[in-house]
Parts: C-alpha cells; structure tokens; sequence
C-alpha cells in the first residue's frame, strides 16, 4: 500500500490495509514452500457494520472514509436519505445505510463512519456503524446471492463472501443508490411540473 | 516597532508572483537553449527574481526561503556572467527550485513549514557551482572610461565586455525624454534599439537643465552600423554615436566628440517592427510585467459583491416606493421621472456586478506554465522528447476555476506522457519523428471555454479497452457487443477502470480519469475524448466563463435557513397574523389592495407539524413573482442577502422539486436554494400537487 | 512640517516595509516608486530629504541613479541611503563611490533601517 496522509478526515482504517492479500503467509505457503502464486484477481473491500451486520464494498469504488459530518437534510426525499453533506467543496447526499437496509437508524456512536462511494460518476456518502477492516477475496470465495435472500433486499445483496468466520454480504451498489428511490413516496417530476400553473 | 513584519498575505502573493515570473523566464530559456543561443537579458531576469526573492524573504522572516533564494542567486549570478554554461542539467536543478518554492509557499506559516526539504536541492545546486571564481574578466576594455566603467552593475559590465568579445561594436545613443513620458518614451525607443542588439544600459545624464526633461546615454551593442541604426530609431532628440572600444566614451557633460557619421537630421520614415519579443508558440505565454498586475483578495471582491446585492435590495425598495408614488394623485411627472432613474439604476447595478466578476477573471496561463514545467520534468525522466505547443493562454476563467483545473489538467498530461507519446525508439520505427507533442488550447466558444490536450501518440484502442472492462466487470460480454465505439471508450471514464493493475501501473497515481470526470463536473464542465491508435488522442473540457454566482435572499424557516434567487424576489412585507385572511381554503394577504396567495415552508417541506409563528404580530412574507404571478413565501427570519455559487445536488436528488440546488454560506454550511418556479406553481396549481404524506424530515431534524 | 522621502524599490512587499517604518517612526512622507526612470520623474518635483535605493534594478540602476543625482546641482545634497544585499558585493562598492551616504545589507530590522537612516542624514 502507498503510504497515505493522515489527513484531518482519512482515518486509521488506512493503515490497517494489509500491504495485499497475497502477501500473507498462509498454511499454503508452508505445505508448498512458499512457492507462492502471486494472485492478481483477488478484490480487496472495506468491510464494515451496519446494525448486527457485516457488509463489504469493493474498495475501488471506495473514495474516502470520514468521520460523519454535518447534514442538512433536503426535504421531499426518502427517510433513508440523511440530507446533503459538504466534501471538499462537493455536496453529496448522505444515506443512513441503516435506514437504507431496513436495520432501524444508524446508532450513531463513536465508531461511526461515512464512506463516501463512487457510483456512476456520483459521489454519495453511506453512513455505517463501524468499520472493520479490509479484506482481500478470491472469486472462488465469493457466492453469488443466493435466491432465499430474494426480494426487497435481496436486490441490494450482489454476493456473499466467508471472512475471519463470518458472512459478509457484498452490497450492489447499483441498487442500494438508485437514483429513483432517493425522493420521498408520491415526490416526482410531475409534482408542480404538471403545466397547470 | 523592532519586529520583523509579519508574513503577510502581502509576502506570500508577491513571492508568488516573483516565482511565476522566474518559472516563464525558464520556461522561455529553455525553449532558447535547445536551439543554441538564448537571450541574456532572460538570464538576468530570472537572476533578478531569486534576488527580490531573497531581499523579500529575508525581511519578513522566511529564512529558509532566504536560504535557498540565496545559494540560488549565487549559481544564476555565475550563470549570467558567463563564469557557468547554461546547459539542461543547470536548468533541471532551476525547475526544480521552482516547484520548492511553490511547496514552500504553500505551506508557509503553517505547522507544515518545516516539513518541505531543501537539503537535496541546495546540494544539486552547490553541485552546480564553478569550482573556483576565476579572478575577474580580461581587461579589454582599455579606453573606456572609467566613469562609465564605475556605475555600471558588476553585471552589465560583463555585458559590455561579452558583447565586445563577440565582435560588436558599441554605441551610444543619446536621447532626451519629457519626464512625463519617460516611460513610454523609453519603452518604443528600447524596443526599436532590441532590434540592433543588447541595450547594456541607461545613464541619466548629469546635465539635464530642464526640471521637465532629462537627457539619457543608453549603451547598445550591436552587428549594425551606425547609419543603419541611426535611421532605425529616427526618432526626435535621438542621436547615435558610435564608439571605439579603444576610444572613451566622452564623460558627459562633456559635448560628444566621437561620431562616424552625423545622424540623419531629416526624419527618415521609421521601419514598423512588431512585436519584438516574438517568441515560438511552445513559449508563446504571457510576459506581463509583475508590476503589471495588482492581485486582490477574493474575500475583498466577494464584499463588493455583497454590496452591489444590498444595493440591489434598495433598489427593489425604491420600486416600491415608486408604486405608492403612483397612487399619489398628481404626482405622475414625480413617478415617471423617479421610474427612468430606476432603469438607469438597475442597467448600472447589472454592469458594477458585471465588472466585478471580471475581475475575477485570470488567464489560464497561470497552470499552463505550471503545465510546461510537468511535461518538461516527466519527458526528461522518462527519456522521452516532448514537445509541449500552448495556444491561448491567455483565455480567461474565473479564478476557482482555474485554481480547481491544475489537477485534472496535470492528470491529463501525465497520462500522455506515460501512456500516450511512445518511446523515441518506437516512433522512429513508426516513422513518427522521435519527438513527441503535446498541443494545450484554449479558446472561448459562446460562453463556453474550451481546452484541448491532444497528444500525437499512440492513442487508444477501443478494443482493448472494451476487453479490460469486461475484465474488470464493469460491462458483461452482452453490454460489449452491443456497444458503439464511442461508448465503449468513455468507459475510461468510468470509476473502477484505471485503478491499480500493478503489473501494468506506470502513472503512478492510482486516481483514474473518473476524478478527472468528477472534478471537471464539479465545474459544471464537460469531458470528450477523441482517440485514433497510432495517431493520438485528443481530449476536450468544455467550461462555463463564470461560476454560477446569484445573489440570494437568506432566510430561515422552521429552524431550517434556505436561500431564495433575488431576482425572483419583488419585496419583503411584515404582516400581523391578523392580515392572513383564508379564502376558498388558501391563504392569502393583501398588498396594496391586491390579494395574493402565501404559502408556508414548513408546510409544503414538511419541516414542523405544528408550526407556530415565531411572533404573530410580525411575520415576514417574502413576495416573489413568477410572470405575471405572485406568491408571498412565509419566513421566520430574514438572515440578509449575500453571493452565493450554486451546486448542484447530484443525480439522485437533483429530481427533488422546489429544491433548486445548493450553496454554501460561512463556516462550512450548506444550505439549499430553492426553486421559486416550481414553489409559484406549486401555490397557484394547489393542493393535489402538494406531496400528502408527510415527509419524514422532522425525523431526520429531531 | 513632515520630511519627503524618495523610496526606490521593485518590490511592493519591501516598499511596503520600509514606508511603514518610516511612517510610524516619525514624521516622514513616503513618496514610493519602482523603478530608476520613476525616481528620474519624481525627483524635480519635490524637494526630498532622502533618498533610499535599491542596487540592483533594471534599465537605471542604483548607482546610476546615484550618480545622476550627485552630478546635478540641485540634487547633490540629499542624502542617498543605498539597500543592497551585502557589504562586500562589487555593485554595493560601486554605489559608495558614486556617491551614496550609507548603505545597509538586506534583511534588515526596523531599527537597523532607522539607524542607517540616521546615518545616511546625519553624515552629509
């Protein structure tokens, strides 16, 4: 990992980024003598908790993790949406992943963070309980979500993944952040745009 | 009364300055160098940079700035007089003294001061340095008089004997100026003299009887002869005298004695010279005077600017009173007067705000210059020749835009050089020419600009990039077949695309062309790339002139502030709670014997279920007019009026209807703007349109 | 009745510093320019107590001016406080000759300007 700024918003979670998955000895290493294969398509993601849950997100689409920040909330939208948030200058909207998950409100203690994720050129802030750390996964270890979890949100799940004993769901972004969804029940274009006036 | 004077803001812009001065001096030597024979009075420009650079940082304490301003001084002083070969290793070490600086600067006075090292520069510079000073110049100038000798610079004498080594003659051109003018008047006589060769220097003249005129001795060296240059600057009171080195320079006041061949006294038509200092369009930058320019705070424009918004709330108070004027019987030649002095009022207002923001306005050669240097450093570290051509670097933006396209500019040029412009080796076998270019333009479209970068290398294959989006996921093998080219390379753009692939990483940065895309959005600025492998890609910003600054009336409702577009505001009213009369179910107040609808922000937004009125007795209603329309908007507080730069919300909630977009006011708050068309429509077209259930932002303010 | 003094210096920061020095030290007017041809200009218009100059300038330098001013009549009298950046520099010799009062070596504190001040004024 290139070394990073410890900049007033970055946060400790950037040093604890194993240098790459790879380079870890593993019991594999020992049992073939570090013949090591060096594997170029594990993904690394940040791992975090929403509610009692752990969810992971690649750490592509990753561009900042902050301390939570002041939101002014924007009327006419849905509850998930806290309001829009002020990052360097850009103002993002900033999801209670929580609320977004159907999990309750995000408890907002000590731990919380905000990531702030890229998606279809658009930054967004998700607003998590805790995060945890970063893994790195092979394809072979991830699970395509599997079809009991269908439904409302099973739509936001795109894998499931095995990490340090636990199950890690793989957020789809792409669903999680539809456009579509952000403006509050019966809220759309039509309302006041309707030509009447 | 002892203390140093504190680091200013004044230091810093200065230094500043003098730092981008001494960046384009190089930038300029540079380019000169390469084709053999540079211009030494470039030379001792950028001498004369370090040396204010120096005195000034002295003076307001930057002692380490100091420092290196002075080892740096003493290597361009050896420079300029001859003792060191200007070569590109020299100028290497000069750039990089340039981008220290400029992190020096920038995290001066801060607790960061310390951390910009110097150490590895002030050794390259010593590095540098002649071994030993070689005791002085041949005295070849025996029979000049030592008068003049005396009062020339340790530097202009090694110009005078330079240009005596060279083989050219010297001669004085004698001139008198009317003090009043002197400026300009030297400034046309030196351009036409530049023609002929170097002016070494200016002697005033201890004789000048006048209190309005001064007669001054200019020292020129020259290839010409006296009769060419003598007509050259016909001029009135000019005259030219040639002089032997082996023959004194008459001490003044003495009359002239030495002269080959009088001076034409008839006026000889002059020949018309252009621009002298024409320079090839890879230094075609601006080469304004530092003194040229006055730099003002931002913050000091942004108060004019409030003020011109306060004035316009008078004058939205003086419409007002022009309406009650009219109801005056017999005052119609008052109010009709009164009306044209507000037309004129309002046209003046519209043209001080104008004024105003084009005072904001820089030209993009500032990170152009910055730009050159980028290409010049990566070329040479990645031993490749590059050849960068700017055109229109003096197109103009505003200042945060220029300041917000250094990094996605710089981005766009690393990306050329380490993945567009091929090796030297590569394109002499694709019979390219083994140099590289990078072309940087811009040029106003409508009120659009636009900047290009667009390099001649190897260019992009869509295919190879549709092959690693589908490796990255980013597209299934479905969505590829069925995409255009074109889609398929704007998938560069897409985040997830560039991020690292360590085997093939060479830019280094790990940040891809999504930020670019983001950053130029965050202008409201567009992006397009055009790329043919084996021929180059071009890639277009296209920007607004200005940022999108409005002035807006700052209100709060409902313990919520938002901001409302002036220009759709007519007038603020204070009314009791008693004048709110309920017609048909709506709201209404009557102004000035007209009825118009109110509506309540924390009732459409959902702000507050039980709204109350902060004070019965005054409530403000904030009247704001659509067409031929008018709604009174109730407000708790009317918080004042300031300039504002709109943002836009993003994608997904920039669907979110009377919410127009968002600002920021002091202290890092956003507020959101609202749409006035919308709310009008909202309060006239009623009821169904109004959402029903409530929102939930009452939760998300508990 | 306070005193004129003709302050020759490029860079706007150091004019800055000195005018403030002189400003607050007592009653000095300040008449600040930027270049020789400026101080050419400026000279014949007021009678200044002093004169302080930078070396090392474009086109009319320090010690031309220098020069200028001792050779005229009605000039030769006032003092010449010549800023330079050390002692030793040919350049800084090469004011003295022509004619300087005092010279003083940059940086400079404000009390170190007063002083080479006084004794520019003082050593006509």
């Amino acid at each position: 990992m290139p070394e990073r700024d410890p900049g007033e918003r970055t946060e400790d979670i950037w040093d604890q980024f194993s240098p790459t998955g790879e380079a870890l000895a593993t019991e594999e290493d020992y049992e073939h003598g570090y013949a090591r294969v060096v594997r170029v398509d594990l993904q690394q993601h940040v791992v975090f908790r929403v509610g009692d849950e752990t969810y992971g997100i690649p750490i592509a689409q990753i561009g900042e993790i902050s301390k939570p920040m002041y939101t002014t909330p924007v009327p006419r939208t849905s509850d998930f949406v806290m309001g829009i948030g002020n990052v360097r200058g850009v103002v993002i909207p900033i999801v209670d992943l929580a609320t977004r998950l159907r999990l309750g409100t995000c408890a907002m203690a000590r731990e919380a963070r905000v990531l702030i994720v890229r998606h279809a050129s658009e930054q967004t802030g998700l607003l998590v309980d805790e995060v945890i750390g970063v893994m790195s996964i092979a394809p072979e270890n991830l699970e395509e979500a599997p079809g009991a979890l269908a439904g409302a949100r099973g739509d936001f799940i795109r894998a499931l993944a095995r990490w340090d004993g636990r199950i890690i769901i793989i957020l789809d972004l792409g669903t999680v952040l539809a456009p579509g969804d952000f403006l509050a029940p019966g809220v759309g274009r039509s309302v006041g745009r309707s030509g009447r006036g | 009364m002892s203390d140093p004077p504190k680091p200013s803001a004044e230091f810093l812009s200065e230094a500043q300055e003098v730092i981008e001065a001494f960046s384009r001096n190089l930038l300029q030597l540079d380019a000169q160098q390469r084709t053999g024979e540079y211009d030494p009075d470039l030379l001792n420009a950028a001498f004369r940079a370090i040396h204010s650079l120096k005195g000034l940082a002295g003076l307001f304490g930057a002692s380490r700035v100091s420092a290196l301003a002075h080892a740096l001084e003493s290597t361009l002083d050896s420079l300029r007089l001859g003792r060191l070969p200007l070569s590109q290793p020299a100028l290497d070490v000069l750039f990089e003294a340039v981008e220290v600086f400029q992190s020096m600067l920038a995290v001066f006075g801060t607790e960061d001061a310390e951390t910009v090292s110097t150490d590895a520069l002030l050794s390259r510079i010593t590095a540098l340095s002649p071994d030993a000073e070689d005791g002085g110049e041949g005295s070849d100038l025996v029979g000049l008089d030592p008068a003049i000798l005396g009062v020339l610079t340790e530097y202009e004498e090694h110009r005078l004997r330079e240009n005596v080594r060279l083989g050219r003659r010297l001669f004085r051109v004698h001139a008198a100026f009317d003090l009043l003018a002197i400026d300009v008047g030297i400034e046309s006589l030196k351009g036409k003299l530049k023609e002929f060769g170097e002016v070494i220097t200016y002697l005033p003249s201890a004789d000048s009887g006048s209190d309005d005129r001064i007669e001054l001795d200019i020292l020129l060296g020259s290839d010409a002869t006296l009769a060419d240059i003598a007509t050259g600057v016909a001029e009135d009171g000019v005259r030219v005298f040639a002089l032997e080195t082996s023959a004194a320079i008459p001490e003044t006041p003495a009359p002239a004695t030495v002269a080959d061949v009088a001076p034409t006294p008839t006026p000889t038509p002059a020949p018309v010279h252009d621009d002298v200092d024409m320079v090839d369009a890879s230094t075609a930058m601006s080469l304004r005077s530092i003194s040229q320019t006055v730099r003002v705070d931002l913050e000091r424009l942004d108060v004019l600017m409030n003020l011109v918004g306060e004035l316009a709330l008078v004058q939205a108070n003086l419409s007002g009173t022009l309406e009650s004027v009219r109801a005056i019987r017999g005052a119609a030649d008052v109010s009709r007067e009164l009306q044209t002095h507000l037309r004129t009022m309002d046209r003046k207002l519209s043209l001080l705000q104008q004024s105003i923001l084009d005072v904001r306005m820089v030209p993009l050669g500032q990170v152009f210059d910055k730009l050159a240097r980028v290409v010049r450093k990566l070329g040479r570290e990645a031993g490749k020749d590059i050849r960068l051509v700017i055109t229109g670097a003096e197109t103009e933006l505003d200042k945060l835009i220029v300041e917000e396209l250094s990094d996605p500019l710089m981005h766009m040029i690393r990306n050329c050089i380490d993945h567009g412009i091929e090796t030297e080796t590569e394109r002499t076998s694709l019979g390219k020419g083994a140099t590289g270019h990078i072309e940087l333009r811009a040029f106003q479209k409508g009120n659009r600009v636009v900047i290009e970068v667009e390099d001649d290398g190897r260019g992009m294959d869509w295919r190879l990039i549709r092959d690693k989006a589908v490796l990255r996921g980013l597209i299934d093998d479905l969505e590829s077949r069925e995409m255009s080219r074109q889609e398929v390379i704007d998938l560069i753009f897409v985040p997830g695309f560039s991020t690292k692939d360590t085997a093939t990483e060479v830019s280094g940065r790990g940040v891809g062309m999504d930020v670019v895309k983001t950053n130029i959005a965050r202008l409201s600025g567009l992006i397009d790339v055009d790329t043919t492998p084996g021929r180059g890609s071009k890639f277009s910003i296209t920007l607004p002139v200005t940022l999108a600054i409005i002035q807006a009336l700052v209100i709060q409702t409902a313990k919520q502030t938002f901001c409302i577009p002036l220009n759709s505001v007519l007038e603020s009213i204070m009314v009791s709670e008693a004048d709110i009369e309920t017609v048909e179910g709506h709201e209404v107040v009557s102004l000035r014997g007209k009825t118009l609808p109110i509506l309540h922000l924390s009732r459409i937004f959902g702000l507050q279920t039980n709204y109350r009125y902060l004070d019965p007795a005054r409530i403000y209603v904030v009247i704001v007019g659509l067409a031929q329309h008018r709604v009174g908007i109730v407000v708790d507080e009317l918080l004042g009026q300031q300039d504002v730069v709109i943002k836009p919300l993003g994608r997904a909630l920039r669907g979110v209807p009377g919410i127009a977009g968002a600002t920021e006011l002091g202290g890092g708050r956003t507020v959101l703007l609202l749409d006035v068309s919308v709310l009008v429509e909202e309060a006239l077209g009623r009821s169904d349109a109004t959402p029903t259930d409530p929102t939930p932002m009452e939760a998300a303010n508990a | 009745m306070a005193q004129p003094v003709l302050l020759v210096e490029d860079s706007r920061a150091v004019r800055a510093f000195v005018s403030s020095i002189l400003e607050s030290a007592g009653d000095y007017d300040v008449h600040e320019v930027e270049n020789g041809f400026e101080a050419l200009r400026a000279l014949p218009r007021t009678d200044f107590a002093l004169i302080v100059t930078d070396v090392n300038m474009p086109d009319v330098n320090g010690i031309e001016l220098t020069r200028f001013v001792r050779g005229q009549a009605k000039f030769a009298e006032i003092p010449v406080l010549v800023i330079s950046t050390d002692a030793s520099h040919p350049d800084t010799q090469r004011a003295m000759t022509a004619g300087a009062n005092a010279f003083l070596a940059k940086p400079f504190t404000a009390q170190q300007f007063l002083d080479a001040v006084a004794r520019a004024q003082g050593g006509q």
